[in-house]
């Protein structure tokens, strides 16, 4: 990943003097493409995990075929994904691949806690205090997808995680895992998430300059600090403080290599975020926030998260006045209630639109938009609301990705573990491997992908 | 990190791909905590149609001193095992409390816009993440610059006599770590990392003078793993071969964080510094001293409605359609109410476990009236709370914000109540539900709930598991899923008729006053309250170690005839609140 953009801007930002060009904003639109400085520099590839909870209507997501392969056509039947048809040349549905990792009689955690640990890791909850949603479990216990992307990743941010409206117990809350039981937040504030990202904001550059001295000089001393604490301890203990130290190391890397390349949007006024009628106005917010991250190359890799798992989100804006999760029990045959969830999905898929509208809005240093270089991940905790099953998890894939798939297909498996389609993207991005999570769960690569 | 919680497992490690058989319930209940403590078993027969399967085990010991493989524990006060100490980072609570108490009042609203209301059984606790970890930082650089910029605040931090030199102003630094910054740390500085924390003040000095080093020092200190993590290294004084002594300043944080949820008090710390937290006596002194403060007396019930999930009743929905009624301000109402009746029972009650469960005093206003059939206009306008004594209420099982929260959207859950009474009273942990489990019953005109749950007895793969909650949980059938007192449901005259199985008590009983008259004289509910306060007190899950600890709180709570307002100074005692486990020697 040397030869990616923001690594180019970087060198080019020292040659402009250091610290000097840190304040350098580019003029409107916001959308204008993290340019690389130098002229042959490849585009970052991103990716994009995104998550929605309760399960899907599988006879209002997948295309009515039997076909193994088959072009995506998007007829009528697929009306949950009827929203991102302009895209359907760039995207993938796969039915049958399944989230087996969760499964098992010594796997902990409820039916609703195990989906969101093992979307992104393969793997499944720890033992843990957690019952909120019938548990008892902890936290996943390995490293997610998106982090494993991060790693790889030389940008201000490895990655950032969003969300709207994330309530509830622990684990519920979380997709993104930097290792066991170390979970990345889905922040779903975007007041908080905007000062994070343009801390700098509004700051004239003497101003930013001494800022940056004196955090430099508090991580220098944080780093001495924790490296003398550490050496007390051991086990778990040292284990949470190194933790601790290498995010301390990754703040350091944000303050040298972070740059206001993009102008600040104008956030409207504070509002709670955890009102449950702004829901679309908090994912409009967030939305806009994430891609405008990876448009100015804060960073390559992020999550969104639609609520937690379990979630209990009313929709009336668009006629379902009742509570997802509740409503996902619902018969079969109780036809409003599959009405609502068709809905509720719907909905959503109109926000991953939008998503990909910026991206592809966005044309980068090639002259390929934004999203031939992205890979958007759709996925969810459960494949169906009241059976809590974890088959046939509702899996869409968005973007070119690098050209690494062959985009445009509905493919149908035969009951294969998720954990083979997380190892064909981290090799899509680059990342040799043959396994990823569980690796009693992995049976290689996901067939007929490339 | 936290401690292994159970041992369920009843076969090796099952591969990933033959995992798709459905993971029944294998009717066994383990004691949470698994391997150790007075561990109540009970075990069903997995998949068996319809019969509530064999009960066995040890329910209803209180302390069996019966380690993970079942060797009889000797506690022997000489060489106590105090158990795991885990590294635990402040909770939000605490770090905004300790930031009141250190500076005054600094509005953090932009870096913790609202108080998150995690449980306080916080048993396992996350390594920091990037968004914590930029939490901090905005916190440290507004705190710090508030501090500065408070010619008081200062005075009372960092003073220096204005127009000093750089050397005397330097003096002035170094009087600071000597002297406020031992209340950041909770520990002095040793001279060792004096020179480090000079040479940052020197920096932010040599940037904008004096102030400005102050300032870049605090920044650093409450970004420290020192201020944000409760360090216990321990001393070098062992006691037996497996503990050693906290320093004074361990201790006074203990005391502090664990009475008072925030950093050791300007009396606490003078007595830290004298070695006046020595001895038994010395603890005993602080301890009357602190739970006589108004911040001691919350501690009970704080983790009373902890127990029952009051923090996150504000989160609870309800179906409009079925309960148009569920408002903000009811569910604010219920709060209040729980608390008062918390308040009162510590008060005027006795504060007995008894009294918890079976009181007949309850707190009504003009909200929470309809729930129990009151009049709210008989009740003063001002949402006052009045005390009346109700024939049908059995203390804590009968507050609405405990049966609001442990019921369903739009309806009650004798499943949720019966789990919460064995897990919670009786300290069982049942097993996870399986995958793929069959839809739930839809609410039929006419078919009362019990009905309902008639299937979970005739389906096999749902028999083991729920014979051990429904019949305890149908006899709240009295009560509705927002808590409202009720004789028919769904058109049916309630069967509020339950049963007790798997433990001390059993028997058949109906209606909630019933069931709260038997668990009060269930021993093995005195051992679990014992067990769940341990919890919320240390923070910690229990473990084997733990036993010896456990056995002498359990047995001061017993003395007191089960006084619920004994538990603070019970846990002080032990050695798991005392002493730590000596540090294994670091790899540097």
């Amino acid at each position: 990943m040397s030869d990616t953009d923001s690594r180019t801007k970087f060198t080019r930002r020292r040659l402009l003097g250091g610290l000097g060009a840190m304040t350098v904003a580019l003029t409107a639109p916001i959308w204008k493409p993290a340019t690389s400085f130098g002229a042959a520099a490849k585009p970052a590839k991103r990716f994009i995990g995104v998550f929605s909870a309760n399960g899907t209507i599988g006879s209002a997501f997948f295309p009515n075929t039997t076909a193994a392969d088959s072009p995506l056509t998007l007829g009528p039947e697929c009306r949950i994904l009827a929203p991102l048809a302009a895209y359907k040349s760039q995207m993938l549905v796969l039915h049958g691949v399944d989230m087996t990792s969760t499964i098992g009689a010594n796997k902990p955690g409820g039916p609703h806690m195990k989906g969101p640990g093992a979307m992104l890791t393969g793997g499944s909850l720890l033992p843990g205090p957690f019952t909120g949603s019938e548990g008892p479990a902890g936290y996943a216990d390995r490293i997610s997808l998106d982090q494993v992307i991060a790693n790889t990743q030389k940008t201000q941010f490895p990655s950032l995680e969003f969300g709207v409206r994330m309530q509830g117990q622990e684990p519920l809350k979380y997709i993104s895992y930097r290792g066991a039981s170390m979970p990345n937040a889905a922040v779903d504030d975007p007041w908080q998430i905007f000062s994070r990202i343009f801390a700098n904001a509004g700051m004239s550059q003497a101003q930013l300059q001494k800022t940056i001295a004196d955090r430099k000089s508090v991580l220098d001393f944080l780093k001495d600090d924790i490296t003398r604490l550490e050496s007390r301890f051991t086990g778990a203990d040292r284990a949470r403080l190194d933790a601790h130290l290498t995010g301390i190391q990754d703040i350091e890397t944000q303050l040298a290599t972070g740059a206001a390349t993009c102008t600040a949007p104008t956030l409207p006024a504070r509002t709670d975020p955890e009102d449950m009628d702004s829901f679309p106005m908090m994912a409009s917010l967030q939305i806009n926030l994430m891609t405008l991250a990876l448009t100015c190359g804060m960073t390559n890799v992020a999550t969104f998260m639609f609520a937690n798992a379990d979630s209990w989100q009313w929709y009336p804006w668009i006629g379902v006045n009742e509570e997802h999760h509740a409503t996902s029990h619902a018969d079969d045959t109780d036809m409003a209630a599959q009405e609502a969830l068709t809905q509720i999905n719907i909905w959503t898929a109109q926000q991953i639109t939008t998503m990909l509208d910026k991206l592809a809005a966005v044309t980068d240093s090639d002259g390929s938009t934004m999203l031939d270089n992205s890979l958007l991940l759709w996925g969810n905790e459960l494949g169906k609301g009241n059976t809590h099953t974890y088959q046939n998890i509702p899996w869409m894939l968005a973007g070119g990705g690098g050209g690494q798939f062959r985009m445009g297909r509905f493919l149908q498996y035969p009951s294969v573990p998720h954990n083979n389609m997380l190892l064909s993207i981290q090799n899509a991005f680059g990342i040799p491997g043959t396994t990823f999570g569980d690796p009693t769960c992995c049976t290689g690569p996901l067939s007929n992908l490339t | 990190m936290s401690a292994p919680r159970r041992a369920l497992t009843r076969s090796p490690w099952a591969g990933c791909m033959i995992g798709l058989a459905v993971a029944g319930c294998t009717g066994v209940v383990s004691s949470p905590g698994g391997q150790n403590t007075g561990g109540a078993s009970v075990t069903g027969s997995a998949g068996s149609t319809g019969a509530t399967g064999a009960t066995s085990g040890s329910a209803g010991s209180t302390m069996t001193s019966t380690g993970a493989a079942g060797a009889a524990t000797t506690c022997n006060a000489a060489a106590p095992d105090p158990g795991d100490a885990p590294l635990t980072r402040l909770t939000q609570g605490q770090y905004l409390n300790t930031i009141n108490d250190l500076f005054g009042k600094i509005d953090l609203t932009s870096v913790y816009p609202a108080t998150s209301a995690a449980s306080q059984f916080g048993l396992a606790q996350a390594d920091v993440d990037g968004a914590d970890l930029t939490n901090y930082e905005r916190a440290a650089e507004a705190v710090s610059a508030a501090v500065v910029a408070n010619t008081s605040t200062m005075a009372q931090v960092a003073p220096c006599a204005a127009g000093a030199t750089t050397a005397a102003a330097r003096t002035c630094a170094s009087q600071f770590l000597q002297g406020f910054a031992t209340r950041i740390y909770r520990a002095p500085i040793a001279a060792a990392d004096m020179d480090r924390h000079l040479a940052l003040y020197d920096a932010g000095a040599a940037n904008g003078g004096y102030t400005h080093g102050i300032q870049l020092l605090l920044e650093a200190m409450l970004q420290s793993s020192r201020f944000l993590y409760r360090v216990e290294l321990g001393t070098a004084t062992a006691v037996g071969p497996t503990a050693v002594k906290l320093s004074d300043y361990e201790l006074a944080s203990r005391l502090s964080y664990g009475l008072w949820n925030t950093t050791p008090d300007v009396t606490l710390n003078t007595a830290a510094a004298a070695g006046k937290l020595e001895t038994s006596a010395d603890v005993s002194a602080q301890l009357q001293r602190m739970l006589q403060d108004p911040r001691g007396a919350t501690m009970v019930p704080q983790f009373l409605g902890s127990w029952i999930a009051l923090p996150q009743l504000a989160g609870v929905a309800k179906d409009s359609a079925t309960y148009p009624q569920w408002t903000p301000a009811l569910q604010t109402a219920m709060v209040t109410q729980a608390q008062s009746f918390f308040t009162d029972l510590l008060a005027n009650q006795g504060g007995t476990l008894k009294a918890l469960l079976t009181s007949k005093t309850v707190f009504t206003n003009n909200a929470t009236a309809a729930l129990s059939g009151a009049s709210a206009s008989a009740l003063p306008s001002d949402g006052s709370f009045q005390s009346s004594q109700n024939p049908n209420a059995a203390g804590l099982l009968t507050l609405p914000a405990f049966l609001a929260t442990q019921a369903k959207a739009d309806q009650s859950s004798p499943i949720y109540r019966g789990k919460f009474v064995r897990e919670q009273f009786f300290c069982q942990e049942l097993p996870s539900p399986p995958a793929n489990i069959p839809p739930a019953p839809v609410i039929t005109p006419g078919v009362s709930t019990r009905e309902r749950l008639t299937e979970h007895e005739v389906a096999a793969s749902c028999a083991a598991c729920h014979a051990l909650m429904d019949p305890i949980g149908l006899g709240f059938e009295n009560y509705d899923g927002i808590g409202a007192y009720r004789t028919v449901d769904n058109g049916k005259p309630v069967d509020a008729s339950g049963m007790l199985a798997g433990t001390d008590v059993d028997g058949t009983f109906t209606g909630v006053a019933q069931l709260g008259a038997l668990i009060a004289n269930s021993a093995t509910a005195e051992s679990c309250v014992g067990t769940q306060w341990f919890r919320y007190a240390m923070g910690r899950a229990e473990q084997v170690a733990d036993t010896c600890s456990l056995q002498q709180m359990k047995t001061t709570f017993h003395a007191s005839g089960a006084d619920l307002r004994t538990l603070p100074a019970a846990i002080v005692q032990t050695p798991a609140f005392m002493y730590r486990r000596p540090l294994a020697q670091g790899s540097n």
